[in-house]
């Protein structure tokens, strides 16, 4: 009964240490350690995108740093290249996003498994070649550079604060939201689609209208989170949604455990801070991360939530037999409750 | 469309076809069932019992005939139609969602042609009807203490009271069953029988099955298919006097 109340206390009291950390970080935060959380939370909506997906729905693909990118290429062109003011190039690029889901669903999600990898795998190698070589509008392999981030109210997001706090209330807002969807009847017939499609569409749901509404959410993260990436760090150019990045993203996925909701936030926030601890070292620290990934998935395929949730459940059975251990003993009257109450049970026993 | 006499059937198959290739699985079959009969389909394998059931339920098309339910035209309506009409209709190889829980699988079957599908922000557990119907469901197959175990870890004989569970969570008025207790231990069929002996009379029920025991104990009438065509129908009584039926099917055990 105590542990239970325990159990119960200790997650909100955690939640609201770790939001108090989060927020106050300015405060006690190096610059250094501001940019690399501003950069796990915008991948982190590159990471969520594709963890939607694939979590929720069963769906991998390799598309969604294209979304990443069309923010990011629609602020460099109409905002900084043209001068149109904030908002407005910021809310064509989630336009352009949308329109550009909703033909890439329409002809991929007919499909599933590997064929759906491979069609959002070829639309995502389309947009990587296309700003490459489109030199005239995107200019080409140098992209755009020197965005910087608007004023809003009298509020400066060109200061690295102001701009980290944004992208915290944008991500927590986000997550919110996710949340409801993952857990209302949509999420519910998603994860339904997920397990046996065949059976759902015998179940009269119209599975491929879920699968499309799921996509186009997921697009919409991934285009909110390469309109943070492209303010921050004033860049967008076709690294930023090179196929590798895409690879990475999935990576991230299962390091944090896909098929949970936190499985994309965890991924994101390990491998960025590894990276960054690594690469303090050595040159080739993506060996190390490599090594790392490979490491985490080969004894947890469920990621690193998989492992902490395994090592909770053992944990709890373990407190809770050594409870059950010793009332038993007290109820028999043995005063050497103190000393091995496993062994005096089972002798008993 | 609605006439008198056959708003008292809840299914009738009028001379229906289906091929594959050049093998006809259901030649012109005939087949009336009342409202609140137990009805089984019994004969051997190949003889078109499942095809037949795919083709009532819209899963296959048919190639010619009529289909009614409740004295309503079917024959073109899809799988959807037909469900949201009260056709369910149970598989042969369990068709569940494995790492769901119970709770979740039978949810997602008592939501099914609700139009609730796109409802985003509103946790499903907050649907109280469906959240009801899903615990009286529970309990009719059952499983009411494994509504929160996940389905992969149930023992055989629990998914298979599940997938009773999933049809009736439909609100069926006619129930399809196609080998219910196809693999199950002896206990976990009696445990299954008197599960399906148990649900409503007013459920009009169509059974396919091969264990003579289960046929004898529920069905008020069988049907007897042979190689695409309906061999003989009438009560358990008469179908054990057929010596047609002896032969082909029964063996002399049941003579």
């Amino acid at each position: 009964m105590n542990l239970d109340k325990l159990t119960r206390l200790a997650k909100p009291i955690l939640l609201a240490i770790g939001a108090i950390l989060l927020i106050a970080l300015p405060f006690y935060g190096s610059q250094y350690t501001i940019t690399t959380f501003v950069r796990i939370i915008y991948f982190g909506f590159l990471a969520v995108s594709v963890g939607f997906l694939l979590g929720q729905g069963g769906m991998i693909s390799l598309t969604q740093t294209a979304f990443f990118g069309m923010t990011g290429y629609a602020i460099g062109l109409l905002g900084y290249e043209r001068g149109i003011p904030f908002p407005w190039p910021d809310l064509i690029g989630i336009g352009i996003v949308l329109i550009a889901a909703t033909l890439v669903g329409l002809v991929s999600l007919r499909t599933y498994g590997l064929t759906f990898l491979m069609i959002t795998l070829a639309f995502g190698q389309v947009c990587w070649a296309f700003a490459t070589q489109n030199t005239t509008l995107l200019h080409g392999w140098s992209g755009f550079r020197g965005i910087r981030p608007f004023v809003l109210f009298g509020i400066d997001f060109r200061n690295s604060a102001n701009f980290y706090w944004m992208s915290l209330v944008l991500f927590a807002l986000g997550l919110y939201i996710l949340w409801r969807i993952v857990h209302s009847p949509f999420g519910l017939a998603l994860n339904g689609i997920r397990e046996n499609p065949r059976r759902m569409r015998a179940l009269g749901y119209p599975v491929y209208w879920i699968r499309f509404v799921a996509f186009l959410i997921a697009a919409l993260y991934a285009g909110i989170g390469g309109i943070l990436a492209v303010y921050y760090s004033g860049l967008i150019a076709p690294p930023t949604i090179h196929l590798s990045r895409a690879i990475w993203a999935l990576l991230v996925v299962i390091l944090g455990g896909s098929s949970y909701f936190w499985g994309p936030v965890v991924g994101t926030f390990v491998a960025i801070w590894l990276e960054v601890l690594i690469s303090q070292y050595t040159q080739r620290y993506l060996l190390f991360v490599g090594l790392i990934f490979v490491i985490v998935v080969l004894f947890s395929p469920q990621g690193i939530l998989g492992i902490i949730e395994s090592v909770l459940r053992k944990r709890h059975l373990w407190i809770t037999g050594w409870l059950k251990a010793r009332t038993a003993l007290v109820a028999s009257g043995s005063d050497k409750a103190e000393e091995r109450p496993g062994k005096e049970v089972m002798k008993k026993g | 469309m609605m006439t008198g006499p056959d708003q008292k059937l809840a299914l009738s198959i009028q001379s229906v076809s289906k091929s594959f290739g050049g093998v006809q699985a259901v030649r012109s079959v005939s087949l009336d069932v009342p409202v609140g009969e137990r009805r089984a389909l019994i004969g051997p394998n190949g003889a078109g019992k499942t095809t037949l059931f795919n083709v009532v339920t819209g899963e296959l098309p048919a190639d010619g005939g009529r289909i009614e339910l409740f004295g309503v035209d079917i024959t073109h309506k899809s799988v959807q139609e037909r469900a949201k009409m009260g056709l369910a209709r149970t598989y042969q190889i369990s068709q569940l969602f494995l790492h769901l829980t119970v709770e979740q699988n039978l949810f997602l079957a008592a939501s099914a042609n609700r139009n609730m599908e796109f409802h985003l922000l509103r946790p499903w557990r907050r649907y109280r009807a469906e959240q009801e119907w899903v615990f009286q469901v529970a309990e009719q197959v059952g499983l009411t203490d494994y509504l929160h175990a996940v389905v992969s870890e149930l023992s055989h004989g629990l998914q298979r009271q599940l997938e009773l569970g999933m049809a009736m969570a439909m609100r069926p008025r006619l129930l399809m069953l196609d080998e219910p207790a196809a693999g199950l231990s002896p206990t976990e069929r009696t445990t299954l029988i008197s599960l399906i002996r148990n649900l409503p009379r007013e459920i009009t029920l169509l059974l396919i099955e091969h264990n003579m025991e289960i046929v004898l104990d529920l069905a008020d009438r069988i049907t007897v298919m042979n190689r695409g065509t309906v061999l003989a129908e009438g009560t358990p009584a008469e179908i054990r006097a057929n010596e047609e039926v002896q032969r082909v099917y029964l063996g002399s055990s049941y003579a």
